[in-house]
């Protein structure tokens, strides 16, 4: 099942991120993708916030710090942006291995080194522009764990 | 005391050799922008393996353009955090290793606390207490100093760095990397920065920043035109960089005046746009507020203002042993 919707603010993209986070259970992986200012960390944050991280914690871009990592309630977020990796070998180098785990809710952006050695996300969320640059957000879930969220999710 | 500092947070490798904390007999900087910036990235990519290639070569010139020997060396400064993991791993891996086989004493040093140490290596430095912002690709944070060792965080940026709203900007524009210099080159191009674009203050009394809406509606206003000349995009950037310099100057201004401070002082790699410097300075005298800024050679990642910040910390005994690791960012 794949779920869409237009997003007109980013209190929406937001509110939908919250939601995701409700929903989730760990270990979950998340793809993210979409291009510049699309709204992929604002979404994070509500995801942070569904999560239940303490809001102490400011939720920024990880552009340059390749990871930021932030202890929720039973889990942990963990939020990339792979922008910066040359290759697939520097995923050693940033941590990735220590990063999954049972615990573990893992959002990506700009995942294609992840892609390229198979690593399973459960859902996919691409960002896109319509005419009047109204963000539209897809969901494509991945195998069971993917498809169990999607159902559960409420929008 | 003459000490070592070595700097590998990021994508720079740096050692330079500092005497007192204040006299830069050398420092080095391995910067792999060159590398990078043909490729047009909205930042470098990490290469990983160049902080390993680079650092033997970088302290043995420091040494070198310093005119000492090893022998000389008193004590190492190292950047703990935050960073890379693995880039810092280089450096205080090599620090601890040096300071150990030479015996010497290590201090392991906050890489936001370094670059306001950068203003401790002026000519003429700020006096306590005084108002500082450490504004670079990676961060935006407002402190309030009032010791050589204490820094109050007073607002830090909510989702984007300004450095970075800079290289993302200058991606959406085609200009290259890194995105300061060339935004502010472009910009002086016009007179003009006729576009208003957002400025976002957040609450009152915040000290808090977000620059991702500004860089969502440059990405909106490019969208919805059709950007075509040379002029366009002047246009774009002057706009663009009077806005992040508008919100900027207003924050160090209330902090100066909420805390009562006549000194603000600002460092990271942002400050070394002398625009901003320039209209700061201009604001900022309007209220009987003096503004400090480091040499441009300052203003980015360097490993003289970590054997400053490394100065202090070990007259204080402050110092770091083997047990000790890096920390990838700063706890709350």
């Amino acid at each position: 099942m794949i779920k869409k919707i237009i997003s007109y603010t980013s209190e929406q993209t937001l509110d939908l991120g919250k939601q995701i986070g409700q929903t989730v259970s760990s270990p979950f992986a998340i793809a993210l993708k979409g291009d510049l200012g699309a709204g992929k960390t604002t979404l994070v944050q509500g995801i942070a916030k569904g999560l239940g991280v303490d809001e102490n914690y400011y939720i920024t871009s990880p552009t340059f710090n390749i990871i930021n990592e932030y202890p929720a309630k039973k889990v942990r977020l963990c939020h990339l942006d792979l922008y910066r990796l040359g290759s697939a070998d520097e995923l050693e180098y940033i941590g990735f291995d220590d990063l999954t785990g049972p615990d573990a809710i893992i959002v990506v952006e700009w995942p294609d080194f992840l892609e390229k050695i198979q690593f399973k996300f459960d859902l996919e969320i691409k960002f896109e522009f319509d005419s009047d640059y109204n963000r539209v957000i897809s969901l494509f879930p991945s195998g069971h764990t993917g498809e169990n969220m999607i159902t559960n999710l409420v929008l | 005391m003459i000490i070592l500092g070595i700097e590998s947070s990021c994508d720079e490798t740096a050692a330079a050799v500092v005497r007192n904390g204040t006299e830069i007999l050398s420092s080095i900087i391995a910067s792999q922008i060159d590398t990078h910036c043909k490729y047009g990235g909205v930042v470098p990519e990490l290469a990983s393996r160049m902080h390993l290639e680079a650092i033997g070569p970088v302290v043995n010139e420091a040494v070198e353009k310093a005119g000492i020997t090893l022998e000389d060396i008193d004590a190492v400064a190292a950047t703990r955090g935050p960073g890379l993991i693995g880039a810092l791993l280089v450096g205080f891996s090599f620090a601890k290793a040096f300071a150990w086989a030479r015996k010497l004493p290590l201090a392991g040093v906050n890489h936001l606390e370094a670059h306001i140490y950068s203003l401790a290596l002026m000519e003429k430095p700020p006096g306590f207490p005084f108002i500082a912002l450490v504004v670079s690709g990676g961060h935006t944070n407002i402190y309030h100093v009032t010791s050589p060792h204490t820094f109050e965080l007073m607002g830090q940026t909510r989702d984007d760095a300004a450095g970075e709203a800079f290289d993302k900007v200058s991606k959406m524009l085609d200009l290259g990397y890194p995105g300061g210099p060339v935004i502010e080159a472009l910009a002086k191009t016009t007179d003009t920065d006729l576009i208003k674009f957002p400025r976002s203050m957040l609450e009152k009394n915040s000290f808090d920043f977000s620059f991702s809406g500004l860089k969502s509606s440059v990405a909106r206003y490019i969208h919805n035109h059709k950007i075509i000349t040379k002029e366009d995009k002047a246009q774009i950037a002057a706009s663009f960089q009077a806005a992040v310099i508008d919100v900027l100057s207003c924050k160090l201004l209330n902090a100066a005046k909420f805390k009562g401070c006549k000194r603000i002082g600002i460092s990271g790699g942002v400050s070394a746009n002398q625009t901003f410097a320039a209209l700061l300075s201009q604001k900022a005298a309007k209220e009987g507020i003096q503004v400090f800024y480091p040499p441009i050679c300052l203003c980015g990642d360097n490993a003289a203002m970590i054997a400053a910040r490394g100065f202090t910390m070990i007259k204080q005994g402050q110092t770091c042993d083997l047990d000790h690791d890096v920390f990838s960012r700063t706890r709350i």
